[in-house]
């Protein structure tokens, strides 16, 4: 399932012609990578990595850990996306790629 | 001083840079970020020269780590680093003089986090740490490319890094699934531990790092973004974060493959690196835009640096690496001196003089330290001198196109004084035979000559392949993210015939 998303949010980040789009598949793309790094780390039947003396089978916190981290740098990137698409559409006037020339 | 503490110190410096003028802006109004900017710019020199001087001869990898636990955060550093460091020290100290082009409080604050996600790099110990070091350094990059408004410029940088942070990142996780830990000591003798799957991290990572880096053919985006915004920004941009890109192809791709012998991982990218050599060299002969022109050479030194690590002459690509910091940082900041018109460029003497010097470390023209490096490298290969000839004569076409007039234009900048000083540290510093023979150096002025008088009317007379790239190549952004995918199914063509 995840390969297909993904497959389908690698083609829309290809084939747009519009920046939030783009930036959209983006996301996507970022969630699905987070996802699939948590999965593996979950265990049935397992509890959050708090440690106490009655815990004994919990999941491993790595990938938890780590992708909050990931979690956090790509709201920064969405953040920073969107707001350079508003001055990117007040300078030229369109967000379409291919509308978009460099020159 | 303990340099377990200077490791740690040196991305803190421009943290504590941030918090102070921050912290007095909010108390007394008072804007300090250019004092912060100089007085960490002085120390993170003073500090760099020490780490420079210690790992120089340093044997294997130096490693501090925070905790006992042993997922804990890593720092390291060794010999190979320190041309790193270099690459990212030489804008460092144009800073010092040119620190006015960042024009107001955010910009300088946004630099100062820039500064400290690169210098994070270089000291990072692990490879999750290197993914969040690279993104502050890269997020604060997106914004420091759109100072003057080129905000195209930022946000195609902006979609290329992501995607390639999101390559990089599938890696880490395959990596982390493959039983293997994030640090550097473990990725380095990966050959003892041979974790599963490991062929699918490399092409994860190896894809990453050939957007970072700008390998062909997901190179089109250099030229635009890294001549978008200031010559300072621009200096640091191509002197060191794209070679950030190499330093995780080195570190996380090239060092393990070899020692895994993974041969056919790094015959891939000697392939890409000779590409990146050739064509690239090619669009920049038709590119009429002398900041696009510097902008797009620095995709040919990584070619060529990509092609010295792949075979195994680390020292000779990373000196390399930071000799072109040197020369791409001059070029840039000599640049805003210019006053160009159309294929015209007029200047001072000095800068015309020093803008010459450093076209020919460009293009790797006798006596260049990278026209050494490439002789050194090339003796035996005989297919490859025709490849460096062919290059050097396109690449010295391209900038040889232009015309340059010397005049009384006015000289802003005092780091022009320290040209002659740097190139003679570079020089003393070179580790390999200073030789060459008179059949060469016939050869190369024989080109010089070629290019001198035949580059403008070649140039004027295949006028409909002006702006080779933008025009034919990367038409726009769409085609440039297919060739991400072109080179992942490559990579997989290459993974099922290597099992």
């Amino acid at each position: 399932m995840i390969l297909l998303i993904m497959s389908v949010a690698i083609y829309g980040l290809i084939v747009s012609d519009n920046l939030i789009k783009k930036i959209m598949c983006l996301n996507i793309i970022e969630s699905l990578v987070i996802l699939t790094f948590l999965t593996t780390g979950y265990q049935e039947r397992a509890v959050a990595p708090i440690i106490t003396d009655i815990v004994t089978n919990y999941v491993d916190p790595i990938p938890q850990a780590l992708m909050l981290t990931a979690i956090v740098i790509g709201v920064c990137f969405n953040s920073l996306a969107i707001a350079i698409t508003v001055k990117v559409y007040y300078k030229y006037h369109t967000i379409k790629v291919s509308e978009l020339h460099e020159r | 001083m303990n340099v377990r503490y200077l490791i740690i110190l040196f991305p803190l410096l421009p943290l504590i840079g941030i918090s102070l003028s921050l912290l007095v802006k909010y108390l007394t109004r008072k804007d300090i970020s250019t004092l912060m900017i100089i007085s960490n710019a002085v120390l993170q020199l003073l500090t760099g020269a020490y780490l420079f001087l210690y790992f120089r001869n340093y044997e294997g990898l130096y490693v501090v780590v925070l905790s006992e636990w042993k997922h804990a955060i890593e720092f390291s550093f060794d010999q190979y680093r320190i041309f790193f460091l270099l690459a990212f020290l030489i804008p460092s100290f144009f800073t010092l003089f040119h620190y006015r082009k960042l024009t107001d409080f955010n910009i300088r604050t946004l630099f100062l986090f820039y500064m400290a996600g690169c210098s994070g790099l270089i000291v990072t110990g692990d490879i999750f740490n290197f993914y969040i070091f690279y993104e502050v350094m890269i997020m604060a990059a997106y914004v420091l490319i759109s100072v003057n408004r080129q905000y195209y410029a930022s946000i195609k940088y902006m979609i290329f890094g992501a995607a390639s942070s999101a390559i990089f990142l599938a890696g880490i996780i395959l990596l982390y699934a493959s039983g293997s830990y994030f640090s550097y000591s473990f990725l380095m003798n990966l050959g003892e531990y041979n974790p599963t799957n490991i062929h699918f991290v490399f092409l994860l990572f190896s894809v990453a790092f050939f957007i970072k880096a700008a390998f062909f053919p997901v190179s089109g985006w250099v030229a635009t973004c890294h001549s978008a915004t200031n010559g300072l920004i621009s200096a640091f941009l191509s002197s060191f974060t794209i070679f950030s890109g190499i330093f995780g192809l080195f570190y996380f791709v090239i060092l393990p493959a070899k020692s895994l012998g993974f041969d056919n991982i790094l015959l891939f990218i000697q392939i890409l690196s000779l590409l990146t050599m050739v064509i690239p060299a090619l669009i920049l002969f038709f590119e009429p835009d002398f900041k696009r022109c510097i902008a797009g050479s620095t995709v040919f030194t990584i070619g060529f640096i990509g092609l010295l690590l792949s075979s195994g002459a680390w020292y000779l690509g990373l000196f390399y690496m930071a000799v072109h910091a040197f020369y791409k940082s001059y070029l840039f900041l000599l640049y805003d001196d210019l006053v160009i018109e159309k294929l015209k460029i007029y200047g001072n003497i000095k800068t015309i003089v020093l803008i010459l010097i450093a076209v020919g470390f460009t293009v790797g023209f006798i006596p260049s330290i990278p026209y050494f490096i490439k002789y050194n490298f090339l003796i035996g290969l005989n297919y490859l001198k025709l490849i460096n000839y062919v290059t050097l004569a396109l690449m010295l076409g391209s900038f040889l196109k232009f015309s340059y007039k010397t005049g009384k234009i006015k000289v802003k900048s005092l780091s022009y004084i320290f040209f002659p000083v740097i190139l003679a540290v570079f020089y003393l510093m070179i580790p390999f035979p200073f030789i060459t023979s008179g059949y060469y150096l016939i050869l190369d002025l024989m080109i010089l000559f070629l290019a001198a008088f035949g580059a403008r009317a070649l140039f004027e007379k295949f006028d409909f392949l002006c702006c080779l790239d933008t025009r034919y190549i990367y038409i726009n952004m769409n085609y440039e993210l297919l060739y991400i995918v072109i080179l992942i199914i490559l990579q997989i063509m290459l993974l099922r015939l290597n099992y």
